[in-house]
């Protein structure tokens, strides 16, 4: 290059074409948009296959736009039946399919000649012979070719004949293969499946340690399966429906025909059916969809990766639904306190599960209203402090330039802050910034007198006793009041905190899962109060829960345990 | 729809701004604009006024520059002279330059002068001030309130503010004193039936002590203890009505906490009647609440008293076996004749020399009246000099320590 | 009319829940003041004197099962009493609310807020008050559900912890100011007992009408229960308490207890639940006239009225300004506007409309 060139570039810099690109809008130029479809005409409006093999393949040419869409297989070959050929063609997704399976029992019986498709038939094609009145009438089978092919070419276990294209398409999406064959308007729908899928592991948000360790996966079917493994009885029902104008995603409905209320099921099944989306991609998107009160943060909805979770819910009556692609399931219809119920209580004596319902309780309290109760009371209600507590938290802010609402409402920001940043950086360092965050930061900003320490024990126990609640999103929802309550504690003291507790109060009074009013452990409408927060030791759990109306009120005999007493 | 949503914003922005603007316009007391009262007295200031004396505690951060920074409190006593106490207090807030507030104060410390006058004027006020806290103990000084608060360093705390939390409660285990709050007292002067104590406090230096021969027959500041002027607080200030009409010493503290059942524990010291020893040691306490009954003969009151003790032996020599039955029971009577006579004492002190009821015994005259205009004419207070005592003591000596039987005759 | 149907529970709390507020902030202190160390025979006797309204009132009420009293003054003399009838239940709530509320305030703005106008908390208070109608009919009667035990439970709870000052010697004089005093004017004492106002109205609004007197004989009990325990304690307890009156005997009991052994200034946990007491009440009462008007001129929805009666409720509190006398007339209304009213005309007028029935029934056939 030229030294001149390199001034002139300093001092008369040209623009450089670089690439450019804007969404073509709706109101753009018509013109400019490149059409496709000519060959057929109405190519949305065909619904039937059609006869001619050849128009069915330039169809699905057109449709699945095989020309640039790589992954999707048009398989022509000729088929052999009774000596006769007929062309015929396979369609699959690449990559979704049993290669072997496809090679070995759909390909190979088809078109390499045996004993099988060579055998024409001739000898057996009277099926009766009548002689009256020297008249022989013989009824003779007509050679089907679509019965034959089902009959005895395809050794497979679960092929379907469909006549429509939606459904063949529907069926290749998900993994199946399809067989055209010329002359027949209908298409064989071979299950073929084979794609690759995550194994069944562990679970990794709910952890137990005395039960079983396998966690729901991505592909509905495994998750079926895993399900009805543990409940091994053939009054579960598992209802498949798509949710989704666009990702036609699998969903399923399970139910125990015998104990869960009908009316509820049906509900549940109304919801599900109408539900006008485009696509549905995981369960939490579904979970929003389907709950009655929308409005409220308060959880609604259970969410678990636990089959054996699942299948406890199942058992006592209420309903499971699975979305394919998420690994949670879901279960209505659910009350406040199922959200504080992890899977281990049980699991455990009840001894233990209600000592941990209690704390799991006491934390929930301590998260919501800790730092809101912390302004409060020094705002407000000094003398509610001990004494020698009150004097260690006025020396330990004698250098602290901020109000206690501001010093507190920024470290609450930071902790979240902190938090929200561990969870997105890459796992190896997550672990790390949280050190840093906690542990130096706060180190820092105490020494360096910005904040107090008795700020930083606060922020801390509640971040803490904020992940011993179970429920993710009851967590979530913690963590967002909390600030409205820290508010409300620096406006009018305890009694702000008393306001917003009982707007809280009215609103989860006020909430229903399913038609179950959200309170209804502790005010069940029938009399009884109070019932229902506390696991009943294992021998106790006499009756299923109040508010589903089951069709089996009584989960186990009054005895359960018939060998301690046998004459009862 | 959308106008629903902006109409409830609309609603939510004018509540909000209603609650913010009317609440930060009055302020709020924050924790680090108030100055902190661990004490108070009260004195008899020049020209009849009051003299007003605060404890406050003062807080600092001390910061060695490395990660370790601790916290030390200390205090400062501050006095006023004032016609009133809120007026005292007023006087305070303009030159300290922080709101005083009272709601963690734990002492009220109030000079003999001072209650020999009539306090109730002090505590009518005092229970009306929502901040002050009617647990609090009080005192009566034997010396100036303000010099009281001064000296009252404590001895192992570091601390005053706990120091005042603990040091009241001493009396569970000596008996020499009583937990009195200012909410007992108060309602002591406010009934007809019944008189107010105080504890009694002074602070004690070699001037004041004296030296007896009688255990635990000390007032306050007279214990002959040898270290460091410091305050002391040991028997009880006597009232009748809202004034102060006399002391009792620690023995007959003790005495009074039988009386009226409230005798945790305590210590005393009986002449003995086995000749090795002059003096046996005993660790009392109440094995039944005592049973006080009360006649109204021609309407002066016949009080009769019964207590039940039980006691064990703290101080040994070698030549005791507790095992005889003879020992024990001699040293049984020798402790109900001495717990007899100093009781009977006692009694007709608070009777004679006080006219005040100090042991409730007026709620046990009451049933002797169909309705309250009886009652006030009857006129308890003026009955109670009039009083005969008929005290029965029983005391059941339950063992010694862990030693039993010391006597070497008996193993010959 | 899409009412909200209440169990026997929920019904019981209903009627308890304006008792709470009542013992919480003055009841005790005016049984004390009448009635001295005689309080608690006092009380016993009226809780039997109102067991005995009770079951009166009961038998009226049979003849007229699924009718609240606006229905019943309906039925006995047309439009106009109706009418009257409603607005006099709407101005007995409307007035009960306010006093209720501004003594509340006035005591919290004492003890807690004395930098605050009293208006502020009366805000707050109301605020809540609207809320709750906008939420819902179900959430008011639930949550009230939730916090009357607690209540109840923290009040019981006082009453543990003053136990070792309780002497049963205190309550001589056995009468106070004579036997007649305690039995014959004592006997207005039974307005103590106002939340059976509630019960002329919530029959048709049970979920099995054949209940009402479960929930009435439930609610006098538990409400006599507390009430003597109360007095009980006061008296047993403290010696000059019939000398004395103070701002809330409740409060007093409370920094007296051996709790303050264990916290510092139990109270502030006590004040809190109180004020969530008094906020269910507000609700309560603000859905009862909501009710009653909607019932009075058939407007369909009345929940967003609200907005208005509380407002109404705040600017009658805010007349009353002068402390001491408005004490005074709280208490003055409380006695006599219950005796005159749920004691009074709704007892006239449920005999009256016996009669009517009985005459009307003989005729007709």
């Amino acid at each position: 290059m030229k030294f001149t060139d390199t001034l002139k570039k300093i001092f008369f810099p040209t623009e450089e074409p670089t690439h450019h690109f804007t969404m073509p809008s709706s109101n753009d130029d018509i013109n400019s948009s490149i059409s496709t479809n000519v060959e057929i005409e109405n190519i949305d409006e065909v619904k039937e296959i059609f006869p001619s093999i050849d128009v069915n393949a330039e169809y699905i040419k057109v449709k699945y736009n095989l020309l640039i869409n790589n992954d999707i297989i048009l398989r022509e070959f000729t088929l052999n039946a009774r000596n006769k050929q007929y062309r015929a063609f396979l369609l699959f997704v690449d990559g979704m399919i049993d290669m072997n399976l496809v090679n070995d029992y759909v390909l190979k019986p088809l078109m390499l000649r045996n004993t099988a498709n060579s055998f024409d038939g001739n000898q057996n094609q009277v099926i009766s012979e009548a002689v009256t009145n020297n008249i022989t009438v013989r009824k003779v089978k007509k050679f089907d070719i679509k019965e034959y092919i089902l009959n005895s070419l395809l050794p497979q276990n679960n092929i379907k004949v469909k006549s429509e294209f939606k459904d063949i398409f529907a069926s290749i999406n998900s993994g199946n293969c399809a067989l055209f064959v010329d002359t027949l308007n209908i298409a064989f729908d071979i299950d073929v499946k084979g794609f690759k899928l995550r194994s069944v592991s562990k679970p990794e948000n709910e952890v137990v340690i005395r039960g079983p360790q396998e966690a729901f996966i991505e592909n509905i079917r495994v998750n079926t399966t895993l399900i009805r493994r543990i409940i091994n009885n053939e009054n579960l029902i598992i209802e498949n429906m798509q949710i989704g104008s666009l990702s036609h995603t699998a969903c399923a409905l399970c139910y125990m025909k015998n104990i869960a209320n009908d009316d509820l099921v049906a509900e549940a099944k109304y919801r599900l059916n109408n539900i006008n989306i485009d696509y549905l991609i995981s369960s939490g998107q579904l979970e929003q969809l389907i709950e009655d009160n929308s409005k409220y943060s308060l959880p609604q909805v259970i969410a678990t990766e636990r089959p054996d979770k699942a299948a406890t819910h199942l058992l006592e009556g209420r309903i499971v639904i699975l979305v394919n692609g998420s690994p949670y399931a879901l279960v209505v219809p659910a009350t406040f306190i199922d959200f504080l119920e992890s899977p281990e209580d049980n699991n455990i004596k009840f001894q233990f599960a209600n000592l941990l319902k209690i704390i799991r309780i006491a934390a929930l309290m301590i998260t919501l209203l800790l730092p809101g109760i912390y302004v409060a009371i020094t705002s407000f209600h000094q003398e509610f402090i001990p004494t020698e507590l009150l004097f260690a938290i006025v020396a330990s802010r004698a250098t602290v330039p901020f109000s206690i609402i501001f010093e507190i409402i920024i470290m609450e920001l930071s902790f979240e802050l902190i938090r929200e940043a561990g969870l997105r950086v890459p796992t190896p360092i997550g672990p790390t910034l949280g050190i840093i965050g906690a542990l130096i930061i706060g180190q820092a900003a105490v020494d360096a007198g910005i904040v107090s320490p008795i700020l930083i024990i606060i922020v801390a126990i509640t971040g803490i006793t904020s992940f011993a609640i179970p429920d993710y999103y009851l967590a979530f929802h913690c963590r967002v009041s909390r600030f409205a309550y820290i508010i409300l504690g620096y406006l009018a003291g305890l009694l702000g905190i008393a306001v917003g507790a009982f707007i809280h109060l009215l609103i989860a009074t006020k909430i229903q899962s399913f038609g179950v009013s959200y309170l209804d452990s502790y005010i069940p409408s029938k009399g009884k109060i109070f019932t229902g927060i506390f696991t009943a030791p294992t021998w106790k759990r006499e009756k299923r829960a109040d508010f589903l109306d089951t069709k089996k009120a009584e989960k186990q005999e009054h005895i359960s345990m018939k060998w301690k007493y046998p004459n009862q | 729809m959308n106008h629903k949503v902006q109409k409830f914003f609309a609603i939510l922005i004018l509540t909000i701004l209603l609650i913010v603007s009317s609440s930060s316009y009055y302020g709020i007391k924050g924790i680090d604009n108030l100055a902190y009262v661990v004490a108070i007295g009260l004195d008899v200031g020049k020209d009849n006024k009051l003299k007003l004396s605060l404890q406050i505690s003062v807080h600092q951060s001390n910061e060695n520059g490395s990660s370790s920074s601790s916290q030390s409190s200390s205090a400062v006593v501050n006095s006023i002279e004032c016609p009133s106490i809120n007026s005292g207090i007023s006087l305070f807030n303009s030159y300290l330059g922080k709101e005083v507030t009272l709601s963690h104060c734990k002492v009220l410390v109030i000079s003999e002068e001072l209650a020999a006058k009539g306090i109730s004027e002090y505590l009518f006020t005092l229970t009306n001030d929502i901040q002050f806290r009617t647990d609090s103990n009080i005192i009566i000084s034997k010396c100036d309130a303000e010099n009281f608060l001064k000296y009252s360093a404590p001895l192992l705390d570091k601390v005053s503010a706990r120091y005042y939390d603990i040091a009241p409660t001493s009396s569970e285990y000596t008996g020499y004193t009583e937990s009195i709050t200012c909410n007992e007292f108060f309602n002591a002067i406010n009934d007809k039936i019944s008189d107010p104590v105080a504890i009694l406090g002074s602070i004690n230096t070699p001037d004041t002590q004296k030296t007896t021969n009688e255990n635990s027959a000390y007032t306050a500041g007279q214990t002959p203890i040898s270290g460091e002027t410091s305050v002391e607080t040991m028997g009880l200030a006597v009232f009748n009505d809202d004034k102060l009409v006399g002391e009792l010493n620690g023995l007959e503290s003790i005495c009074h906490l039988i009386i009226s059942s409230k005798l945790e524990n305590a210590q005393i010291r009986i002449p003995s009647p086995i000749e090795q020893l002059n003096y046996i040691d005993l660790y009392i306490e109440l094995d039944n609440n005592t049973k006080n009954s009360l006649y109204l003969v021609n309407s002066s009151p016949y009080i009769t008293s019964n207590v039940k003790l039980t006691a064990r032996i703290q101080s040994l020599n070698g030549n005791i076996n507790l095992d005889d039955e003879k020992v024990v029971s001699k040293i049984e009577n020798y402790a109900e004749q001495y717990l007899k006579y100093h009781l009977n004492n006692y009694l007709y002190k608070t009777s004679k020399e006080f006219n005040a009821d100090i042991d409730d015994f007026g709620l046990y005259s009451l049933k002797y009246f169909n309705n309250i205009s009886d009652l006030e004419e009857y006129n308890w207070n003026h009955h109670y000099k009039d009083a005969f005592f008929n005290v029965n003591v029983d005391v059941e000596l339950r063992s010694s320590y862990l030693l039993v039987n010391t006597s070497k005759e008996e193993e010959e | 009319m899409n009412y909200t149907k209440l169990g026997n529970f929920e019904a019981i709390c209903l009627i308890v829940v304006l008792f709470i507020n009542h013992i919480v902030l003055n009841l005790p202190q005016m049984i004390l003041n009448s009635s001295g160390s005689a309080s608690t025979i006092n009380a016993i006797y009226i809780l039997i004197l109102v067991l005995l309204f009770t079951i009166l009132i009961l038998k009226l009420l049979k003849n007229f099962i699924g009718l609240d009293i606006i229905d019943i003054s309906e039925y006995l003399g047309g439009k106009p009493l109706k009418i009257i009838i409603g607005i006099l239940s709407i101005f007995y709530l409307i007035f009960e609310t306010v006093f209720l509320l501004r003594m509340f305030s006035k005591n919290l703005l004492l003890v807690y807020f004395q930098n605050y106008p009293v208006s502020f908390i009366m805000f707050l208070f109301l605020f809540i008050g609207v809320v709750s109608n906008i939420i819902g009919k179900k959430s008011i009667i639930k949550s009230n559900t939730i916090i009357v035990p607690i209540a109840l439970f923290s009040i019981l709870f006082t009453f543990i912890f003053v136990a070792d000052l309780l002497k049963i010697e205190r309550s001589m004089p056995i009468f106070y100011n004579g036997a007649s005093q305690i039995f014959l004017s004592g006997a207005s004492n039974i307005f103590a007992f106002n939340g059976l106002f509630f019960l002329f109205f919530i029959s048709p609004l049970l979920n099995k009408k054949e209940d009402t007197s479960k929930v009435a004989f439930w609610s006098v009990l538990i409400c006599g229960i507390f009430l003597i325990l109360s007095i009980t304690t006061l008296v047993f307890a403290f010696s000059d308490i019939y000398t004395v009156s103070r701002l809330s005997p409740m409060y007093f009991i409370i920094i007296n207890s051996r709790l303050s052994a264990f916290l510092e200034r139990p109270e502030v946990i006590f004040i809190f639940i109180w004020t969530l007491a008094l906020m269910s009440f507000i609700n309560i009462a603000v859905m009862f006239v909501l009710n009653i008007f909607k019932k009075l001129t058939n407007i369909k929805e009345a929940k967003h009225l609200a907005v208005t009666v509380c407002t109404i409720i705040f600017v009658i509190a805010m007349l009353l300004n002068h402390i001491f006398a408005f004490e005074t007339i709280a208490n003055y209304f409380y006695k006599y506007g219950t005796l005159i009213l749920v004691f009074g005309i709704f007892t006239l007028l449920l005999i009256s409309a016996n009669i009517k029935k009985k005459f009307f029934n003989r005729r007709s056939p």
